[in-house]
């Protein structure tokens, strides 16, 4: 007989946390950045853009994240209607967020200290996100215009005593930083 | 989450945890009886009946939205469903837990007794099939359970244990008790510890969220 049936032996159940890198092909570090021209140029581009790790038309090309602009008066985007001043892409940006994240249409983003008009956003897409992503693993790196300017920042969920929660969730602040180790000094 | 085209009409179907779980034990639990059509992104604030342009557009800002992926997190999408009330129902029903925050001392109890207001034509009642009550840092709590309601699903529920990570816990009942954790630990250096308390009425879908603080008090 070539087949033998399960036995409760052969099964093995494990508790076992299964991690991976968010990236395509489990890049640890995405350096390289790639946005679509058809899609930043079409409808949607004025959401959003989508941001790829290789050229958008090549064959293995996915969205690993998008970044999109809120702001509460509807500044940094035309206007849908220019009758309608303030009606714009990014005000409607700043609604989506503010009911996801806050769960109020009237709620204020609060930074820190700081009360938040506009802020941007970067949505990994699902498939690099998988179900959640490591508190403290989190580090993002942006460039200025200025020669060597680089600005990093971290989560900061390993100095956080304890965790806060909103209508989202657990929610942790960026800070300046690194890979979850932040900059005090 | 990542965007959805919405250019075209698009479905975005998956299992949440918990119906992974389901599925995982191949027992036959992992059964779809029922939907629900829920609406958080959307912001209302954003409908415009002064239009210039007239009824059609009075939606422009919504209807152009592009939606975000479903969230694999049962606990963090369809928040806020609809749900079919009465014809000529004025008041959307609302819960009354009784406290605006919840703040307990360490290794402190309380019994939460959640009652609906404006629904089904009541002032104030109690749902026949009790309240969800999800707490989001279960680590706050030494216990936390619901009471008065035993069918298999709120036993399974209230059953549930965790291993002391930071994860969320639901449980069902008429009644929820909740004592406050008497470990130091978790405090570190603060006083207090935050998290909160999220209650669903299971028939009338009427949600509140408290904050619940724990002060330090050994």
């Amino acid at each position: 007989m070539s087949f033998k049936r399960f036995d409760p032996q052969d099964i093995v159940i494990s508790a076992e946390s299964i991690t991976a890198p968010v990236w395509s092909n489990s890049v640890i570090e995405q350096t390289e950045f790639y946005t679509a021209s058809a899609q930043v140029a079409g409808a949607s581009g004025a959401y959003y853009n989508n941001i790829y790790q290789t050229a958008s038309d090549d064959t293995t090309a996915a969205v690993q994240f998008s970044v999109a602009y809120g702001d509460i008066a509807g500044s940094g985007s035309l206007d849908f209607n220019v009758a309608v001043p303030g009606a714009s892409p990014s005000k409607t940006i700043y609604g989506q967020y503010r009911s996801l994240v806050l769960g109020d249409e009237e709620g204020n983003f609060v930074f820190g200290s700081e009360t938040g008009s506009h802020f941007y956003v970067i949505s990994l897409d699902r498939a690099r996100y998988k179900e959640k992503l490591l508190p403290g693993t989190f580090s993002l790196k942006l460039s200025g215009s200025g020669e060597g300017v680089l600005l990093n920042l971290t989560d900061n969920s390993q100095i956080a005593n304890t965790t806060n929660f909103n209508d989202a969730g657990r929610v942790f602040e960026v800070v300046s930083g690194s890979l979850g180790n932040v900059y005090r000094s | 989450m990542g965007y959805l085209n919405n250019s075209v009409v698009t479905v975005d179907a998956i299992l949440t945890k918990k119906g992974r779980e389901l599925l995982a034990r191949g027992d036959g639990s992992f059964k779809i009886t029922q939907f629900a059509l829920a609406d958080d992104e959307i912001d209302y604030t954003l409908y415009n009946p002064n239009h210039p342009s007239g009824s059609a557009y009075y939606g422009e800002s919504i209807e152009n939205m592009p939606l975000l992926e479903a969230f694999p997190d049962e606990n963090q999408i369809m928040k806020y469903k609809l749900t079919t009330l009465p014809r000529g129902t004025s008041k959307l029903p609302v819960l009354d837990l009784g406290f605006a925050s919840i703040t307990l001392k360490q290794g402190a109890s309380l019994a939460i007794t959640p009652q609906t207001l404006n629904y089904l034509g009541a002032t104030t009642s109690f749902e026949a099939n009790g309240y969800t009550a999800t707490i989001a840092d279960t680590r706050v709590l030494s216990t936390f359970t619901g009471v008065g309601v035993n069918t298999d699903e709120a036993e399974r529920l209230n059953s549930t244990t965790t291993v002391g990570t930071n994860v969320s816990k639901t449980v069902i009942g008429t009644s929820i008790n909740l004592t406050a954790t008497a470990i130091n630990t978790l405090f570190g250096t603060r006083t207090q510890l935050q998290t909160t308390i999220t209650v669903i009425g299971r028939d009338s879908g009427a949600r509140l969220t408290l904050p619940v603080n724990i002060t330090k008090t050994n």
